[in-house]
């Protein structure tokens, strides 16, 4: 097999249509858990809210509680809570985050797995839970930063995938590994066929027999 | 801040030059003392010092003439222009002589004391040192900065010079090597700023050095050599200060600011002492050489003189040093004199010389000094002294007295550290003796703390442009926004569904500092504001009636308001400020400074005014209650705790129904004040963290429920904003930031409650857990328990039924925690303990789930012990069952018929209230039906028992813990009101062995305290005496019982 495209050219053409589509990727991300305060009073047995996957509350006015984000958007919708914005979206969090991904090219930081997502229908929904427009903005840019310099680095890593390298791809998030799913699922595929016509090559050099024709 | 406000003097300035910088100096000429002005309009006038006509007078070449300066012995004047300083000899004011020349407006002239060299400076950045006899300069000081003035200090080594930036540059004139330099010292002003900055030196040899300081109005006293700032002349002006002159001998200091006001400081005392107010803002200040009076002029081109402008009490501005010490002396030796003739009454009085040291003070004696004296002269001014003495004593005798007594409550009263000093002379006896002077100085105990002033709980303090919570409680948030002139409050519930009218915005102009959110409206009230003094003076100047101020102000919005015009404003008295606020359902509450407690209906109705017993510090209401905690007396000195009381009223019945002091944590004071959310009582919070809720039991004590918890003490600060009988609802803050900010909104955080208990030794210190929610439980308990009974008692069949349902899930709750406590007990094998608490137990189901849990460690003899408790508890239920069916056919029949029917229920179950006789005690109802089930009324009943006595308190309607102490749903209040006298104290109700069931204390309830039930449990067995023993032992037959080992594992 003559040497084809890279890795990268390969990925650069399948990035366009992941396997999981971004729509899909919301809907798992909005069973990540937020804190909302709530400013109403649940008329509920022990003021317990009971949805199909799942029992939320205590509902008490201006307690905090955890509840999945479908639930808290739909709550902030109706004006019926404040959805406290999660830690790793602290203008001074995002902003080490930022600064160590930069700095370090071997690693991913450890972000939340649905960070993308959730950062969009945060951004979209409840803009006013991050203070003024000039602090949204700027906490959009940083997650912005964020994710162009996780890009830049996947595609740098896979760039240098073109010999039997192990790739460290730690720390993913459910958008990004969705990304390079395809590429990875194809091209382990083949890396499978490949090793197993190896071994059968050097079954039959070893045997000597050549009747059976090497299939491919 | 200055103890009385000083009257200000309104001056009138004649014109005398035309608008611009002006300057003035005396000039001390060989025939009189004169004044020199000079002006923008070039002119320079000799003018006479008290009427001001100008005696001579002259025109510069190129005006404005900006500054003079009067060499020290009045032969010329220098005057700078726009580009010259040329010398005028005096009085004739001739041109004598050029001295130097700038290229830009000449700003600061400074003689050098010597008077042989001048300084010069302007706009130029340049400062020149001239030689007055020959006009030459022979120095340059390069300044960097238009200099504004300049200041010679009296030893001719240091010129002081103020900058346009702001800037203060002090320099070695000798070497020209610059000393120390301040940036940023004064406010910075433009180019064309008509400020002069000037500093001044004080007289004696030039020790201090006054500057003006910032854009608030402050001086600021630069100690000589190390030019660091040592003290403030601070406080009265509003504006920066433009000029400060010491007067010739340095006592005192003149200011005048940008204010258009003068004010004349006490320099050792930093306090001031005269002011004036002035139309326009002073360009130039002098004071007379030799005179009480204050030569200016303003910027504007008037020209005036302020004759006595020290009070006449004080030492004059211009008397001499040796003057000054003649005066101090003159004093001292007056109080000597005054303090012997105490000493020789109290001599007299056989009480000794010695003073006596207040309470946890101390007396220090010092020799300072000790020195031959002629005995002749000594014996002379002794007898001297002992004439005026005597007068002095016999003038002084009533108030002596006074200050004796104060002196020993100095200490309690926080006055201040230093009770008493004085100088005592021993006089001569002999000739040629050694005389002693002793130093004695009284050391006051340490002061104990002030009292701590009124707030509102929820509140936040103010800091100057950020916005602040007015109120924060479990209704809403009250917040306050600075915005321009005005704020901006707003209104904002926690819970949306409860409250679901917006409060609009209010704008407010009057400065709210205070509010109470409540769930029917807020209020809001205003301090007083004082007009303003220069308005006031300016007034009185023109003979028009004086600007009033603006008085307190109370003003109420209701959320829902069915009615127009429902919102109402209040306001004080002259006088009167409100100092604390709160508002419940029914009614709003205001506390005044006049010891006040103002109440409202929610419509503005005034409801009572009733005088407080003390000052109030804080009141929080809830529903018809208000609870007010006062201090009722000073800070204890020791504990350093604060005295407070606490009252709490029931606003329906119109009855207060305990006042009771309100201990807090040594040295703490009380932060936060409050009801429990759901058990309705009164919650305080005090500075040391501890939150407290008082329970009924004991007569109504205060059980600390809540501990900061030790390892998060140093990262976090809890604010307390709720309380249920479980939880602690506080805002999370940071030490560093102790208080909550308005955005982003805080929430608060539950937090378990959890009353300080001791885990035990032998391995069941994991029970203490159990214990402290089994202590709570008992709080909760005990106060649905007092609420059921007076229900009850007021007959309010519904509630009454609503509290027994919610007292069963309380003693379930208690009882759950008391097993978990006696389950770690049994295993710890502490089998003693376990059965102690084991009859603590309330209802007979966890009595044999306990008896269940002994069977299952194998502690047969503890089961056994249970079982008879068990039984015994059966027992007694089974009577109250009986006894309260008896009530049940009461409460269908008539009055008569009921003494019948309750005789029978008596008679038949042989119960222990039979023994009473339902002896007449001056009141109507009758004790007997109830007697098995109301406290109170049993308690009566031991009244009755012990005598005429307790029957008279009732009669008296003496009602120390009435019905209503219960904190009971405050609508019945009015119907237990007069019930009197019904301690809800556990008693004694009958003799030993009058029956078969229970001997000994029964609890307040009704019901017998474990201690009866565990007499019974742990006396030796004696089978053959109770028929009723012979039973199969319980917890074999019992139902409950094997559900309640699973419950104790």
């Amino acid at each position: 097999m003559a040497p084809t495209a890279s890795l990268f050219e390969y990925v650069a053409s399948k990035l366009d249509e992941p396997p999981l589509t971004p729509e899909e990727l919301e809907f798992m991300a909005e069973h990540e858990k937020v804190t909302i305060v709530p400013n109403f009073t649940l008329n509920l047995p022990n003021s317990m809210l009971t949805c199909i996957e799942g029992t939320y509350g205590p509902f008490r006015p201006n307690i905090p509680v955890e509840v999945p984000m479908y639930l808290a958007l739909a709550l902030n919708r109706r004006n019926k809570c404040r959805i406290q914005p999660p830690a790793w979206m602290a203008r001074e969090k995002l902003k080490a985050v930022l600064d160590e991904e930069r700095t370090i090219p071997q690693y991913f930081q450890p972000v939340p797995q649905y960070y993308v997502e959730t950062a969009k229908m945060l951004f979209a929904e409840a803009r006013a839970i991050f203070g003024t427009n000039a602090e949204v903005n700027e906490i959009m840019d940083l997650v912005e930063e964020l994710k162009k310099v996780r890009n830049s680095k996947i595609l740098d890593g896979l760039r240098k995938v073109s010999g039997p390298i192990t790739v460290k791809l730690n720390n993913l998030s459910a958008s990004e590994s969705n990304k390079i799913r395809l590429l990875f699922e194809n091209s382990l595929n083949m890396w499978h066929q490949l090793a197993k016509n190896n071994k059968e090559w050097q079954e039959i050099q070893m045997t000597g027999t050549m009747d059976t024709p090497a299939t491919l | 801040m200055a103890p009385p406000k000083i009257k200000d003097v309104h001056l009138k300035l004649q014109t005398g030059h035309g608008a611009g910088q002006t300057s003035v100096a005396y000039a001390n000429t060989p025939k009189e003392i004169s004044l020199v002005t000079s002006g923008a309009d070039g002119r320079v006038y000799l003018r006479d010092a008290l009427i001001l006509e100008p005696q001579g007078s002259c025109k510069v070449d190129t005006p404005p003439a900006t500054i003079l300066a009067v060499d020290p012995k009045g032969k010329y004047v220098a005057v700078g222009d726009d580009s010259y300083v040329k010398l005028y000899k005096l009085p004739s004011l001739t041109p004598e002589r050029s001295a130097c020349r700038f290229n830009l407006t000449l700003r600061a002239l400074s003689f050098s004391p010597c008077g042989t060299k001048l300084a010069a400076a302007g706009d130029d950045n340049l400062i020149k040192l001239v030689e007055v006899k020959d006009g030459s300069v022979y120095r340059t000081l390069n300044s960097d900065d238009y200099v504004l003035s300049l200041a010679w200090d009296p030893d001719s080594t240091y010129l002081a010079a103020t900058l346009r930036t702001g800037g203060l540059v002090v320099y070695d004139t000798g070497s020209g090597k610059l000393e120390k330099r301040v940036d940023a010292q004064c406010e910075r002003v433009d180019y064309s700023s008509l400020r002069r900055h000037a500093p001044s030196w004080h007289p004696d040899g030039g020790s201090v050095l006054a500057v003006p300081v910032g854009a608030e109005g402050d001086v600021a006293l630069h100690e000589r050599l190390s030019w660091e700032a040592t003290g403030y002349l601070s406080g009265e002006h509003r504006k920066a200060v433009n000029i400060v002159a010491f007067s010739p001998n340095g006592v005192y200091a003149a200011t005048a600011g940008q204010d258009k006001r003068i004010v004349v400081w006490d320099v050792n005392s930093v306090t001031a002492v005269a002011a004036a107010t002035a139309d326009e803002v002073m360009s130039g200040l002098v004071w007379r050489p030799d005179g009480n009076e204050l030569a200016m002029v303003g910027e504007s081109g008037g020209v005036g003189v302020w004759s006595g402008v020290v009070p006449k009490e004080m030492p004059g501005p211009a008397v001499s040093a040796a003057e000054l010490e003649r005066l101090q002396r003159e004093q001292e030796r007056l109080a000597d004199l005054r303090k012997r003739g105490k000493e020789a009454e109290r001599e007299a009085a056989g009480l000794g010389a010695d003073l006596v040291p207040p309470e946890g003070g101390e007396i220090r004696e010092e020799v300072i000094e000790e020195m031959e004296v002629e005995a002749a002269a000594a014996a002379a001014g002794a007898a001297g002294a002992g004439e005026e003495g005597a007068k002095a004593a016999v003038a002084d005798g009533g108030e002596g007295e006074g200050e004796d007594g104060l002196e020993g409550g100095s200490g309690r009263g926080g006055s201040g550290g230093l009770g008493h000093s004085g100088v005592n002379g021993r006089p001569a006896t002999r000739t040629q003796t050694t005389t002693r002077t002793i130093v004695r100085t009284v050391v006051a105990p340490p002061a104990g703390p002030a009292p701590q002033p009124a707030f509102q709980p929820g509140a936040t303090a103010a800091e100057p442009g950020r916005p602040r919570f007015l109120c924060y409680n479990m209704v809403g948030s009250v917040s306050s926004r600075p915005v321009d002139d005005h704020h901006v409050v707003e209104v904002l519930f926690h819970d949306s569904s409860r409250f679901s009218s917006r409060v609009p915005l209010l704008t407010d102009y009057y400065g709210f500092d205070k509010a109470a959110l409540g769930d029917k409206g807020v209020v809001y009230a205003s301090p007083a504001v004082k007009a303003d003094p220069a308005e006031v003076a300016a007034a009185a100047a023109e003979g028009a009636p004086p600007p009033a101020g603006v008085p307190a102000l109370v003003m109420f919005r209701p959320f829902d308001p069915w009615a127009p015009n429902s919102d109402w404003t209040a306001t004080l008295a002259e006088g009167e400020e409100a100092l604390c606020l709160a508002t419940g359902s029914t009614f709003v509450a205001v506390a005044t400074s006049r010891q006040l407690l103002r109440l409202f209906t929610l419509g503005g109705a005034q409801q009572a005014v009733l005088r407080l017993e003390g000052q109030p510090v804080a009141l929080v209401a809830a529903g018809g209650q208000l609870a007010v905690a006062w201090h009722s007396g000073p800070p204890n000195p020791h504990t350093k705790s604060q005295a407070l009381s606490l009252s709490l009223y029931d606003t329906l019945a119109l009855v207060c129904v305990f006042s009771q002091p309100l201990p807090l944590s040594p040295g703490a004071t009380l932060t936060w004040l409050g009801f429990s959310e759901d058990t309705g009582v009164p919650a305080a919070a005090d500075s040391s963290g501890v939150v407290c809720v008082r329970t009924p039991d004991f007569g109504g004590r205060w059980v600390p429920v809540f501990e900061p918890p030790a390892a998060r003490r140093a990262s976090e600060v809890l604010w307390p904003v709720g309380l249920s009988s479980e939880q602690l609802y506080a805002i999370v803050c940071k030490p560093a930031e102790p208080r909550p900010q308005v955005s982003p909104r805080p929430f608060y955080t539950p937090m378990d409650l959890c009353p300080p208990v001791l885990a035990l030794d032998g391995g069941a210190g994991a029970a203490a857990e159990w214990e402290a929610k089994a202590l709570l439980e008992a709080v909760k308990l005990s106060v649905l328990r007092a609420r059921l009974e007076a229900a009850e008692m007021s007959g309010q069949v519904e509630e009454a039924s609503d509290l027994r349902h919610l007292k069963n899930q309380g003693e379930a709750k208690h009882d759950a925690a008391l097993l978990k406590a006696f389950q770690k007990f049994v295993r710890a094998e502490r089998h003693g303990r376990a059965l102690e608490v084991a009859a603590m137990l309330n209802m007979c189901k966890s009595l044999s789930g306990a008896v269940a849990v002994a069977n299952h460690h194998q502690a047969r003899g503890l089961a056994e012990r249970i079982a008879v408790v068990l039984e015994q508890k059966q027992a007694i239920i089974a009577a109250n069952e009986a006894m309260a069916a008896g009530v049940d056919a009461y409460a269908h029949q008539h009055q008569h018929q009921q003494h019948h029917q309750a005789a029978a229920a008596e008679q038949h179950h042989h119960v222990a209230a039979g023994e009473h006789q339902a002896a007449p005690a001056g009141r109507s109802y009758t004790p007997i039906p109830f007697a098995r089930r109301g406290g109170g009324v049993e308690s009566a009943a031991s009244e009755l028992g012990q005598g005429g006595e307790g029957a008279a308190a009732a009669g008296r309607g003496t009602q120390p813990l009435g019905p209503a102490d219960l904190n009971a749903g405050a609508a019945d209040g009015a119907g237990g009101a007069d019930r009197g006298g019904l301690t809800p104290f556990a008693d004694v109700v009958t003799a030993p062995g009058s029956t078969g069931l229970s001997t000994g204390p029964k609890s307040g309830r009704g019901l017998p305290t474990p201690n009866t039930l565990l007499q019974a449990a742990t006396a030796k067995p004696d089978p053959g005496s109770d028929s009723h023993k012979r039973k199969q032992p319980t917890a074999f037959n019992n139902p409950f019982a094997r559900k309640a080992a699973k419950l104790g594992k």
